[in-house]
Parts: C-alpha cells; structure tokens; sequence
C-alpha cells in the first residue's frame, strides 16, 4: 500500500474537519477524494503531505509511519490549486529546483527536466517566465516540478479549480497520461464529479470532515449506501418506498430483490434511488416495455448538447414520498428528473406541458450502516432545541435520521415539517421527514417498530421522572438518549460511562464509543465497588476496565478508568461533579417487545437524583431463561 | 492579469487603454482643471523649493560650496549621519523582515496588537521619542546613573543618537513588507517545503526573491529617515559641534549663524538623498508591475 490512513483526526477549535478517516491507496492507483468545499478533503492532502499536524491517527508511506515527520522528507509531490510557482524563477528553473536542492549536478538536472517538460507537454518553454506562460501552461509546469524528485505519490489538490472548461479538459488527458505513464500512486482532490468520474481509479466521497464511500466510480454512481453520496455524484431520483419479501416496491412497481436491506423486518420503509437515464419516456404504455410509474407532465425540457434533459411531474403516488428532486412546499406531486438522447428526443419530441408515459429501467435500494436516530417534535421550544441537537450530532456521524412531526394543525405541522427539513439540511445519510397524527409516544413507537434504529433523542421529563422514562422503555426498543431542558448547544465531547450500574457493561461501553467516536469525545469509565470489597472483586474490576479502555480506544476514542468505593448512584454523582462530563452513559438489561419495562432499581434511583445532563441509556436483553 | 495573458498568447491582438465608454470619461474642461490643480500645486509646495535649495547652495559659487561641505564641521557631521544610518540600517532591516514575518504568516493572538505596536513610532512625536530616551538614560534616570557610573554614555552621545535614529525608522522595512508579504500568501514557501527545501533555503530562495523588491523600497525609506531626521536626534544629540552634531542639525546651526550658503550646500545633500529616494521607488514600482 502506497498510502494508508488510520483513524486521521483534524479540528480546528472544537470542529473536527477531519473525522476519523481511514483510507488506503494502492500501489500505482489513481484516487480522487471528492466532496463539497469544507469538507475536509484538502486537508487531508495537507496532512499527508505534512503541511499539516493532524490530531490524531496516523499516516504511513510506502509503508513507513511519516506521520511524525517534516514535510521535506516525506516521498511527495504536491500540486496546489493556485500552481504556486517560484515567481522569481523561469519555468525550467522551477522544474529543476527539487534536483537542485538535492545536489544534482546541473547536467543531470537538465536532462530530467527536458524529459519532464516533455511528458506535459511544454517542450520549448523552458525559459519562460512563469508570468509569461497562461493559467493552463503553469500548472503544467507546478506538475513537472512535483514529479521531478520522483516522489512515491502525487497530490493533486483542486489543480484544474481556476482553469476554464477547455484547458481543464486538456490537463486532464494530461494528468492520465502521466499517470499511464509513471504509474506514480495519486491522489486528486476535486469537487467535480464529472472529473472524478473520469480520472479515479477509486473515488472517496467526504462531507463534514468524514469519508462517507469508497469505490469505482460506476460503483459509487449506481449503487450508493446513502442518501448524501446518491444525490451528490450526479442527479438522483431519490424516493421513499418499501422493502418486502418479494421485492422492492416504489407504488405500482415492483422490482425483484438483488440485496436485502438490513434488518428482519417484514416489510420496511427504504430510499430507493433511479438516475435519469433509467427513466423511460413513451408515448404509450404498452410502448414502455418497464415498470410503469404513470402518466407525467413535462415541467421543463432542455437542451444540454449531446442529450436532452426532462423534469416531469407525476401526481402521487399512494406511498411513494419523494427525497429528490425535492417537492416544492405545498405541491402534492412528484418530479422525476429523466435525460434522453438526442435520437430519442427527435423521434418523440417532447415540449413543456406535454403528456408522456413514464417507466423506471432500474432501481437501487440505499443500506445505510452507519447510526439511525428517530425523534419527534411538535413544535414546542423543548422539541425543537432537541431537534437542534440531534443535527449537531447526525451530522459529524453522518446518520440516518427519521423526523416525526406530531400535534397541532395541518398547517402548523407542515410548516414545522418545512422548517424541520431546513434546520437539519443536507449531509445526512438519510433525513426523513413525516407528520404522524398520533400522540408523540404511539407515533415513535410505530416507526420504530417498522424499521431498527440505534437511537431514539427525547426531552428529559422535568417532573415525575421515573415514571415517564419507563413508560418510553417500555414503548420503544432503541437505546434512550434523554436531554435536559434547557438542551446544551454543543455535541458532547466528555463522556462518563457509569459501568458500575448493572451488568451489561460491555454494550454499553461499545455503544458509547461507536456514538463518541464521531465527534472526538473522550469517556471516562466508572465502576464503583461496595466499601467492604475484596481483593479479588477489585483485580476483576480493574481487568474488566481495561478491557473496556481497550475496546474504546479501538474505536478511536481516548478512554480513562476510575475506580470508586462507595454506594453506586452516590459515586457517579460524585464524579459527575468532579469531572463535569457533557454525556452520562449507563445500561440497562431490559426485556424487548414485552412491554414490561421500568426505569427501576438504580437507575431509577439516579433518574430522581440527576443533575441536568444528557442520559444515554444502553438496553440490552437480559440473559435467556 | 487577463489582460497580459490574452496579449501573451495572441500578440496580434492589441488591447485597448481603457475599456470603458467615452461616455464614463469627464468634459475635457473638468480634466484639464484637475490636472492643472494637482500640477500647480505640486510644482508650488514641492518643485520650487527643491530647486531653490540647489540654486542657494550654488549662490555663491562653487568654491562657497566646496569649501561649506570640506569644513571639519561639515565631515563630522557628514560622517555621523553615515555612521548612524550604517547601523540603525541593518539592524531596523532585520527587525522589519522579522516583524513582517511573524505578522503576515503566523496567526496567533495578539498579532493585531503586534501591528499596531509596529506603527507606534509613526504616531509619536520624534521630539517625544527623543525625550524618551533622555529620561531612560539621563543623568537622572536610575539606569543612566549607572551607566555614568560604568563610564558609558548614552544621551548626548553616539548610542543616544543611533537609540533614537532606530526607534523612529523602526516602522518603514515592517510597514512595506506586511502587506507584499499578505498578498503574495505562503504557498510558494510551502511548496518548496514539500519539494524538500529546508527553512533556511526556504528563505533564501523563495521568500527573500519575493520580497526584494518591497525590501528595497523600505530599506531606501528607512534610510532617507535614518539621516534626514532631526526632532528625536536633536533631543539626544546635546548638539556638541563635531561631535554630535548629525547633518539635519549642522544645517540648523549653520542656518542660525547665518551661513546661508554653507547651510543650503549640506542642505543640498540631504535633498539630494531624497532624489535618489525617489527614483528608487519609481524604478521598484516599475519592476513590480513588470
């Protein structure tokens, strides 16, 4: 391997532009790391090169650990955006100035810097000046000088960014056939799908600081995991439909099942994506020869040069929600989004408000792995500063979230939704957004029965609180994140794993990582023995700690043990006064699906006694009988 | 920029001066008034005096002349101006670079107030600067007491004068440099970091190149300053004829005791200093532009 990345970590404050990557490039490959801007992906090429210290991870070359090192001996060569030429130097000056540096004799140098101008084609220009060559010309010439050293990868960082359509086609034949002809392992960072289609080998999608998907291009394009990487690399038609036995259904149509989505449920809500160029367009059903969706209205139709892109609109579709082309508020229809050819086009031309018989070739269900979080809110100050939360933790984890809006009108129900879909914004890996009309609790407890999720975000009853977490204990399955009003404004960096509670300790410290290692938390586990405890009792306590260090670590998250005596819910509120933690995670074995669940013992103890802080309750199944 | 680019590759093609419609342009009548204004004016406050400072020092004569500047009086004060300006130069150079640096590529807190101090020797009077160091170092100044007592002199000698002469041109190298330096940005360097350049040939290579210009300019300033100021080295100076007297204050004395002649030929080489000045900054903004 070329390159590998382990568990890379970037902030800047408390804002992590780089979240846990791990990459690996092989040898001689070409990797494009796409992704909007701040996204973190330029920054990466800035750790690797060393013009950066990152936070945490490593980074190896050619199989050695550089991530210690300086810039200067690390094997690369770096391509900036700007070209960021030796202004004082002529281009064969710039070219030669790594050899020079070196100590290469002067013949020598020439030499490979003919063969280089050669290879991008700039034979003859050597003694320009870098201000008398164009735009395409110097980065050129910033190519050649980062080769020059023959350095073990090239880095590409936005490198076409300020060039015109024409010389970015042109310098990107370039690039591949110096890649041909090298073989040099490279990365380039672009936000350009159209280049990194063409360019990558393998193409790695980042959004909020964290690398989302690996793979080929036709991979990523056809067969995405989530919602962000299906609409980011080209157009998407992205809907809600359903996973059943015997298939996928999206309404009326029914594809059969390549992959089953995650879970045993019988039937389940999934998105379901189809590019435009799956979409069949006819004059007549019978014509179509595909699942048919309906009879469309064309919105808009354009000519784009090679083909011709359609936005049609469909009426709905009894339990098809559309996710993109997103419907406008207040319109109950679907847009679809279809391209054709222009020999398609000529033979049934179509013009705006025209009537055509539309049909799917194609469909691809999306399984996200990564967290799922359900919440809901009614437009209360409560509901929303929860929801506020929740997308200040969704977001670094990138994770599915399903919205439920309940209570009040119509009206005021779809303004929240409106307004919900707003706040939590794109870079999900899914957002699902509803209105339910059922209490809060019956509305959660559905979905959560129609589809698994990790993690269910509520409101911290203020009074009589034993009482109304058993209730959601015994309603939902999910683990409980419980916050407090009024709700901190800030993702939760200090955790406190309370493992001295009750016996699941390991889920519970698990699931503390995997949440934390989002957002660069660090836990602190606690077990807290009874006074008159022996000596053996303690050994086990200590190894049980350090098995749990280990496997939070693991994960990313930097873990500390604390041993306490005394009586359990007085110790955890000892240290939650002492080490102000920002999370308090605690387990608890609890029944599935039986109802019979209380926020009893000590849990409901420390409920009663709890300071206003985040509870995250980690349920496990007791013991088989 | 694009202009240079389109001319580059297509030589045939001759841009325009100006773009813009005729329309934009003022009536001729307004434009010859602005031009005549500024003309007049630069010629009244700048040109004539200037030219009255050489016709004066040449009034009586080129002997007068060469006798006012072979005068022992004059080469002391000749050779102090040289003095001072040969070290407060170099070392106001150093800190200029150093101070630009750390402001134009670091990003820290405090940098802000860092700028700000930079400038501090602009916003005060030279006479107050000068006093400054009086009563650091004079006679009654705890630390002036000492050096008496160690037989070192400050004020009214040498080290008074170089003191003050660095503390009012500590500005002009820093002040040119912090803004070249924050326009051409760091990616130059940090290329060269990449391509295995280590700080020092950093520097050498890449960075000082990108700045001689702007360096030379500040340099030229600070020393123009360095020989023509007068306020802060009067207050240090003691005006000890031969001894501590610099050329700005040789002219005032002469210029007292009525010496004309001889006060406008010393006059006229510091003015000459000012041409030079002058056309160095012509020549470096026209290589800049280049």
């Amino acid at each position: 391997m070329s390159i590998v990345l382990q568990q890379l970590r970037k902030r800047y404050g408390r804002h992590l532009v780089v979240n846990d990557v791990s990459l690996e490039v092989a040898d001689g490959e070409f990797f494009v790391l796409i992704g909007p801007s701040g996204s973190g992906k330029s920054t990466i090429l800035r750790l690797v090169a060393g013009l950066a210290d990152g936070d945490g991870g490593r980074i190896l070359l050619g199989g050695r650990d550089v991530t210690e090192l300086p810039p200067q001996v690390r094997p690369v060569g770096l391509v900036f955006q700007h070209y960021a030429l030796f202004r004082n130097m002529t281009a064969a000056e710039n070219i030669e100035f790594p050899l020079a540096i070196r100590g290469v004799d002067p013949g020598e140098r020439r030499r490979r810097r003919d063969e280089l101008l050669e290879l991008v084609g700039l034979t003859g220009l050597a003694a320009r000046r870098t201000t008398q060559l164009s735009g395409g010309q110097q980065q050129r010439v910033a190519l050649a000088r980062a080769l020059a050293h023959k350095p073990e990868v090239l880095l590409l960082d936005e490198p076409f960014g300020a060039l015109d359509a024409k010389i970015r086609a042109e310098l990107r034949r370039t690039i591949k056939e110096v890649h041909r002809e090298l073989g040099v392992t490279t990365v380039f960072v672009t936000h350009d799908q159209e280049e990194a289609f063409e360019l990558g080998d393998r193409i790695g999608v980042m959004n909020f600081g964290r690398l989302l998907e690996v793979g080929p291009p036709h991979e990523l394009y056809l067969r995405p995991h989530s919602e962000f990487v299906a609409t980011f690399l080209g157009t998407a038609n992205l809907m809600v439909g359903e996973s059943r036995d015997d298939g996928l259904h999206l309404g009326p149509l029914r594809f059969p099942l390549a992959t089953r989505p995650r879970g045993s449920f019988e039937s389940q809500r999934v998105q379901l994506l189809f590019r435009p160029e799956d979409v069949a367009v006819k004059d007549a059903p019978e014509a179509l020869g595909w699942p048919l969706l309906g009879e469309a209205v064309v919105e808009e139709s354009g000519f784009t040069g090679s083909f011709e892109r359609l936005r049609l609109r469909l009426p709905p579709i009894p339990g098809v929600r559309p996710i993109s082309p997103p419907a406008p508020f207040g319109g109950d229809y679907i847009l679809v989004e279809a391209t054709r050819s222009q020999h398609q086009a000529r033979r049934f031309p179509l013009r705006r408000g025209d009537r055509a018989w539309t049909g799917v070739r194609r469909i691809h269900a999306l399984t996200h792995p990564g967290l799922s979080l359900l919440l809901a809110v009614d437009g209360s100050e409560a509901s929303r500063a929860t929801l506020a939360y929740v997308a200040e933790i969704a977001r670094p984890a990138h994770a599915r979230v399903t919205v439920i809006v309940t209570g009040g009108d119509d009206a005021a129900a779809g303004e929240e939704l409106q307004r919900t879909r707003e706040r939590l914004g794109a870079g999900l890996a899914a957002l699902d957004v509803r209105r339910a009309h059922e209490a809060p609790l019956a509305a959660l407890a559905q979905e959560a029965a129609l589809r698994p999720y990790d993690l269910v975000v509520h409101p911290l009853p203020a009074a009589g609180r034993v009482a109304a977490v058993g209730e959601l204990l015994a309603a939902l399955d999910p683990n409980l994140l419980l916050l407090p009003i009024p709700v901190p404004d800030a993702v939760p960096v200090r955790t406190l794993v309370a493992v001295a509670i009750e016996e699941p300790a390991k889920e519970c410290i698990q699931f503390a990582g995997r949440l934390g290692r989002h957002f660069g938390a660090e836990a602190t586990l606690l077990t807290a023995l009874s006074e008159g405890a022996g000596e053996l009792e303690r050994e086990q306590a200590e190894r049980f700690l350090a098995a749990g260090m280990r496997s939070v670590s693991l994960l990313g998250v930097p873990a500390t043990a604390s041993m306490r005596a005394g009586e359990p819910v007085g110790q955890v509120l000892a240290a939650i006064r002492e080490e102000r933690p920002e999370l308090l995670v605690v387990g608890k074995r609890l029944p599935r699906d039986t109802g019979a669940a209380a926020a009893d013992g000590v849990l409901g103890e420390l409920l009663e006694r709890l300071p206003s802080l985040p509870l995250l309750i980690v349920r496990t199944e007791p013991p088989g009988p | 920029m694009p202009d240079r680019l389109l001319r580059f590759r297509r030589p045939a093609v001759t841009v325009p001066e100006s773009g813009r419609s005729r329309h934009l342009d003022e009536p001729p009548l307004v434009r010859a008034a602005l031009i005549g204004a500024a003309l007049l004016f630069l010629g009244l406050f700048l040109v004539l005096p200037l030219v009255t400072v050489f016709v004066e020092a040449f009034a009586k004569g080129l002997g007068t002349y060469a006798a006012a500047l072979s005068d022992p009086m004059a080469r002391a004060a000749i050779r102090l101006t040289l003095v001072t300006a040969a070290i407060v130069v170099p070392v106001n150079l150093v800190f200029g670079v150093a101070a630009a640096w750390s402001v134009a590529k670091f990003d820290y807190r405090g940098r802000h107030l860092l700028t700000t101090l930079i400038d501090l020797p602009f916003s005060v009077s030279p006479v107050v600067s000068g006093l400054l160091f009086v009563l650091l170092f004079g006679a009654n100044a705890a630390l002036g007491r000492w050096l008496a007592d160690h037989d070192l002199k400050v004020i009214f000698a040498l080290p008074g004068i170089v003191l003050a002469t660095a503390f009012v041109t500590a500005p002009f190298v820093a002040r040119e440099l912090i803004p070249l330096m924050r326009a051409q940005g760091s990616d130059e360097e940090l290329a060269a970091l990449t391509l295995g350049a280590s700080g020092w040939q950093m520097f050498r290579r890449i960075s000082l190149p990108k700045m001689k210009w702007g360096l030379l300019f500040g340099v030229v300033l600070c020393n123009a300053r360095a020989m023509g100021e007068f306020g802060a080295v009067s207050v240090v100076s003691g005006h000890i004829r031969g001894e501590t007297t610099t050329m700005p204050l040789h002219v005032e004395i002469l210029y007292n005791e009525y010496q004309l002649a001889a006060a406008f030929a010393v006059a006229s080489l510091l003015t000459l200093l000012a041409v030079v000045t002058l056309v160095v900054k012509a020549v470096v903004e026209w290589r800049t532009h280049e």
